[in-house]
């Protein structure tokens, strides 16, 4: 047998390393909350909690209970809501339509003229679909034109078509309940902010690092409570920043909760949509976030642990992200979500604003809500890697 | 082997972590947002006053959390010590009458720690304004 023939079996088959484990980088870190430190060797730097829960264990370590207490956040920043006008259309991603929008605001609706992209989020009545499949979708824009006078805008987007994102589940949609359907340009209501949104929880750890290269930020968890993941009143993101005295670098991504679709299941709340943090995108001010995908094949807020609830389930259901960037060049380079690793971010700077907050890295995840509803969500094994 | 640690037991709802670097003055009664103990023994609660505005009394009472509820409700637990009441309108963390001026290194002990969680309240009567900061040490005996 020559040296570089392969060994007689029986030997191990060559392994499929699984994608939630970090398997890019080197780890520089481990956290988990332990019986002997408060938050692992996290911090919450935002308002509310993070407590260790000897209820919802993970790794066989208690978990982080991200709990903002109460307080409330209104991260709504460039989000604008518009009526579906025109009439009935058909978009796919070949399509270079214009899309016709309408608003009974008072003031000139704010849309990023230089394109971006507009939401469709299906409602749960079928009276107020956008689409005649009753799912959800994202449409991409290059330019639009506000007209009108108060009271009675009208919003025209040009060069839209159907953006097809992975897990998106039609190809080509006709729109719908003109007149009364609605969707959301520019951001999504709520959002997850350019800076780490402080009236929720910020819990992180930090290292220093001159901006040399690339970093990734691992970690699981569980919306816990009932409710944890309610459509337009929780903000889960997680973060990788730094900062050089004079800027701060953020490389972060967020779920949409609860997006509609059809047919709307028992679990309706558990289908979202994910978007990254961009420096200007695709262009002009108001655009920040970008839809990346959807995702309906996965729980989100099921089998609570909440006793004042009612819900004593503390297996729950767990979810992996890891967010990867280059801050040598301060771009990102992917983003996974559960089992699936997303590249559409790879090579898109990531925001850059004007910080003299302190100069470390930060990997971070941030828990929010718009309501005052009492909701806590757990974290679990936080890996920061070097990449 | 006993693993000691220190929570800040002065936290009020929306105050934010990087906030504490400073005491915080209070104008108002008022509690701290609820302090999570579940891996928790025994809590030594310490209390500075280093500033008061006017003349006056605060007090400090202990409040613990109903897990099957959420709502508070008067500790009726006794300090470990002193075996005051840590909730009651003859006792209270610290002292039974409260305090009239700035004060340093003063004590209670929660032993056993029995709760899930607990909120420090105080009640600030005359007072316009009491800068003040409570540090729990806690101490899980099987650390």
């Amino acid at each position: 047998m020559g040296v570089l023939d392969a060994p007689p079996a029986p030997y191990a088959p060559a392994i499929v390393t699984p994608v939630r484990y970090p398997i890019t980088g080197r780890v520089l870190f481990v956290e988990n909350a332990t019986p002997h430190l408060r938050q692992g060797g996290m911090f919450n730097d935002g308002c509310g909690s993070a407590s260790p829960d000897y209820n919802v264990l993970f790794n066989g370590y208690p978990t982080l209970r991200l709990d903002p207490q109460g307080n409330t956040t209104s991260s709504s920043t460039n989000s604008q809501q518009l009526t579906l006008g025109g009439s009935p259309q058909t978009l796919t991603a070949a399509s270079s339509a214009s899309f016709v929008t309408t608003s009974a605001q008072t003031g000139s609706p704010t849309v990023d003229t230089g394109g971006g992209y507009i939401v469709l989020n299906t409602p749960s009545s079928s009276g107020s679909w956008q689409t005649t499949s009753g799912n959800s979708a994202v449409l991409s824009y290059t330019s639009a034109v506000v007209s009108g006078t108060a009271n009675n805008w009208t919003v025209t987007f040009s060069g839209t078509k159907l953006v097809v994102l992975p897990g998106s589940p039609d190809t080509s949609i006709t729109t719908a309940n003109i007149g009364t359907a609605t969707c959301i340009v520019n951001n999504p209501n709520p959002h997850a902010g350019n800076s780490p949104n402080t009236s929720g929880t910020v819990t992180k750890r930090r290292i220093d690092d001159e901006y040399t290269g690339r970093f990734g930020n691992a970690m699981w968890f569980r919306p816990t409570s009932k409710s944890s993941a309610s459509a337009n009143t929780a903000l889960i993101s997680v973060s990788l920043y730094n900062r050089d005295g004079t800027n701060q670098n953020a490389a972060r991504m967020m779920f949409q909760l609860a997006i509609g679709m059809n047919p709307a299941s028992n679990w309706n709340n558990d289908n979202t949509l994910l978007w990254y943090l961009d420096n200007a995108a695709p262009i002009g001010g108001a655009q920040r976030y970008v839809p990346f995908a959807f995702t309906t094949k996965n729980a989100m807020s099921q089998h609570s642990w909440d006793p004042v609830g009612g819900s004593w389930d503390d297996a729950g259901v767990w979810r992996y992200v890891k967010v990867r960037a280059d801050f040598s060049v301060t771009q990102y380079i992917d983003i996974t979500v559960d089992g699936t690793v997303y590249s559409s971010m790879a090579g898109r700077s990531m925001v850059s604003i004007s910080s003299t907050g302190a100069k470390s890295m930060h990997f971070s995840m941030e828990y929010a809500q718009t309501s005052g509803t009492r909701r806590f969500i757990n974290l679990g094994k936080v890996v920061g890697t070097a990449e | 082997m006993a693993a000691k640690r220190i929570l800040n037991g002065g936290q009020v709802l929306g105050v934010t972590g990087v906030n504490l670097a400073t005491l915080n003055a209070q104008t108002t009664s008022g509690n701290s947002q609820e302090i999570y103990l579940t891996s928790v023994d025994t809590v030594r609660f310490y209390l500075d006053i280093t500033a008061v505005s006017g003349s006056g009394t605060i007090k400090f009472e202990l409040d613990e959390r109903n897990p099957q509820t959420g709502s508070f409700f008067a500790c009726s637990d006794k300090d470990a010590v002193s075996g005051t009441a840590l909730n009651s309108a003859t006792g209270g963390i610290f002292n039974t009458t409260g305090f009239t001026g700035t004060t340093s290194n003063v004590l209670s002990t929660l032993d056993p720690c029995y709760g899930e969680a607990y909120q420090v309240k105080w009640t600030i009567s005359g007072f316009t304004s009491v800068t003040f900061g409570i540090s729990l040490l806690v101490n899980d005996r099987n650390g």
